[in-house]
């Protein structure tokens, strides 16, 4: 879905918008690129660093194999010529995260260049069929996190973050307005995330970006380190309208370095002030030979890419809305586990797809948010989930108790975490009421029905004037009376039983 | 082995007095010394006369002393010995460039002259796709049997140091 500020912007009349973007994203190894230290976020401070992280005199760096295998498999999923000779080149810069004193990354012989990725009209919220060209793309390590405190009077460094592998992406400034953009950077993170490239996760910094805007063929201004998609956009937008409104004036723009500072772009340096870098090939690192073969072999071995698996999850068996097939796209272990639960309660239990597409998406991940959980299918096994929602289907349990159970389920208390959902379900008395005999229940829900509504004459009035809908208010109140143990059809019958033919 | 006869077997021995050339036998240390002592050049003669398009400019000199962080008067005097100076130094740092491989790009060159690696000097392996997946197995094991022995936390690292550097500077 189309933003409806994005939907509205458009560049001005004789002020064409041109942008380009190095996009830097965090591999999914299990280790560091030029150490052995394990690359896992969210860890205590500096706890996965090694004697190279910290550049002790003396260590050499190693190429971790696994972060090269991964940035082939971009290379190859953007279509990008990989080098059969890339090389290591040292960026020298002073600052507290780089202990090294330079940066390792490619500049002289880069891992792949070109390539494209193709924006379309039907999957990709763009108003037409774009295709955006690759520049490069090259291996480089990520720098240490700086942690400043409130009052910028000290600062904290975490090494954990020092030699992560990235790759970064730039391309040709083919963007002609902020739709594209946006799509493309969607786009790029859900392939990567797909192939598991990369984890997605922009919370940690799995993802950052440096946006090139210009202005009718004007000096290129560089905004850099756009954490979020909406940060690029944001600062994008506001550069051009920066840029316009100078030209506007008649006043030059300057090929310079801004900074984003959550409403507005600040310099950072200009052109004369660039910084030299110093670039040297690392004299530490070998050459990459590649195998000419290697791209083909690669690209051969690559899974469906997302448009192919999206398009199929929208058509049936599985019948996903687009959204949320894009959603599962995005990370391979909410698609496996959408392919087990759908082939279990479809598959083998016949039961229509939409019932697995609502107790996935709705409830299960509802019930994620809700706990302010990000999803961990560990927690909770296809197959037990499964078994749960084949009560409801079955009429055993009411879909509130169900929901109730999945909540317990994902909160588990030593006592419950061994159980069975059938054992859960006679342990919190959840078992349908409608299991009691027909006859039996009929009476105790009437009786219910009846206490009800003596409880609560101003809503029956209202429902006997036309406001028919309150007879929901009375329903929800028989729920939660019966602890959702009962169908709220056989309440809503009897209501109207009970009102309508008083 | 006395000084005088390591000297006479490096310089006798030396690659790159044996490139191309027939050399007199170094036995002595009084041959060494003649050796050295005749001169086979000027440097003075080999540095070249600065050109009107020389690469090192007034701009080049400007940010030179921005990024060094220096405070230096650059005068108009200063400003032009300093640009005479670095473009001698470049004209030779050329002109032995030239003498070791004939004119060539210096960036394609620079990478594979200056390193030690050996593997840049040895006929190129390529890698193929199953040997980056059998390495990629292999380095994963690797780390993992290490990050078992390994005993290196940060923490304790810089706790270390900063005891063994109490007593100093409490002392100073």
């Amino acid at each position: 879905m189309i933003p409806k500020k994005l939907q509205n912007w458009k560049p001005e009349k004789g002020f064409p918008f041109k942008c380009g973007l190095e996009i830097h994203t965090q591999l999914l190894t299990k280790h560091k690129l030029f150490s052995q230290s394990v690359n896992v976020p969210n860890c205590a401070p500096n706890a996965n660093t090694s004697f190279f992280d910290l550049a002790f005199p003396g260590t050499f760096p190693k190429l971790n194999p696994e972060a090269l295998l991964l940035a082939l498999k971009a290379a190859a999923a953007l279509d990008a010529s990989i080098s059969t000779t890339s090389s290591f080149d040292r960026k020298h810069y002073f600052y507290f995260d780089q202990p090294l004193g330079y940066q390792i990354t490619q500049r002289f012989r880069p891992l792949a260049r070109g390539g494209h990725l193709q924006l379309s009209k039907d999957y990709d919220d763009v108003l037409s069929d774009k295709l955006i060209n690759i520049e490069q793309l090259q291996l480089e390590q990520d720098t240490a996190k700086l942690n400043y405190d409130d009052y910028d009077s000290l600062v904290s460094i975490d090494l954990n973050r020092a030699n992560v592998p990235l790759i970064e992406l730039v391309t040709k400034p083919d963007f002609e307005n902020l739709l594209q953009v946006r799509a493309f950077i969607k786009k790029y993170l859900g392939l990567v995330s797909h192939l598991g490239i990369c984890s997605g996760d922009l919370e940690n910094g799995a993802m950052r970006c440096d946006v090139n805007v210009s202005v009718a063929g004007g000096d290129r201004v560089e905004v850099k380190n756009l954490s979020s998609t909406s940060e690029v956009m944001a600062a994008a937008a506001y550069e051009y309208k920066r840029q316009v409104a100078q030209l506007k004036e008649s006043i030059p723009v300057e090929q310079e370095t801004r900074s984003w500072t959550g409403t507005k772009t600040v310099r950072t340096r200009s052109k004369e002030d660039a910084v030299d870098y110093r670039y040297v090939p690392d004299t530490e690192l070998p050459f990459v030979h590649l195998d000419p073969s290697i791209a083909d072999l690669i690209r051969a071995q690559l899974p469906e890419f997302p448009e192919t698996v999206v398009r199929r999850l929208r058509n049936a068996p599985y019948g996903l809305e687009k959204k949320y097939a894009k959603f599962l796209v995005e990370s391979p272990l909410h698609l496996e586990y959408y392919y087990k639960l759908h082939s279990i309660i479809v598959g083998e239990h016949k039961q229509p797809s939409k019932v697995v597409n609502n107790w996935f998406v709705h409830e299960l991940l509802g019930a994620f948010n809700k706990l302010g959980l990000s999803p961990d299918f560990t927690m909770l096994p296809a197959e037990k989930y499964a078994a749960l929602i084949l009560l409801v289907q079955n009429k055993e349990v009411t879909s509130t108790s169900a929901k109730l159970l999945l909540l317990a389920m994902l909160q588990p208390s030593e006592e419950i975490a061994e159980m069975s959902v059938e054992e859960m379900v006679d342990h919190y008395k959840l078992r349908n009421a409608a299991e009691a005999e027909t006859g039996d229940l009929k009476t105790a829900v009437e009786e219910i029905c009846k206490e009800i509504i003596e409880e609560n004459q101003d809503a029956v009035e209202k429902i006997k004037a036309g406001k028919h809908l309150s007879i929901k208010f009375l329903v929800g109140i028989a729920m939660r009376t019966t602890q959702g143990k009962v169908d709220p059809k056989l309440f809503d019958e009897t209501f109207k039983n009970l009102i309508y033919n008083e | 082995m006395s000084l005088s006869r390591i000297l006479c077997r490096s310089f006798g021995t030396s690659p790159i007095l044996r490139k191309g050339v027939i050399n007199q036998e170094l036995n002595s240390l009084a041959a060494l010394l003649k050796y050295l002592r005749t001169p086979t050049g000027c440097v003075h003669d080999i540095i070249p006369q600065i050109k009107s398009n020389s690469i090192v400019n007034d701009d080049t000199v400007q940010k030179m002393i921005r990024l060094s962080g220096l405070e230096i008067e650059s005068t108009s005097e200063n400003m032009q010995m300093w640009t005479d100076a670095l473009n001698t130094q470049i004209g030779f740092i050329d002109h032995l460039r030239d003498l070791e491989d004939g004119p060539s790009e210096c960036i394609e060159k620079a990478s594979e002259v200056f390193r030690l690696l050996e593997s840049d000097h040895s006929p190129q392996k390529f890698l193929k796709l199953s040997e980056l997946e059998e390495q990629v197995i292999a380095f994963n094991a690797d780390a993992e049997a290490l990050s078992n022995e390994d005993n290196f936390v940060a923490k304790d690292f810089i706790r270390s140091r900063v005891e063994n550097i109490a007593p100093m500077t409490a002392k100073q």
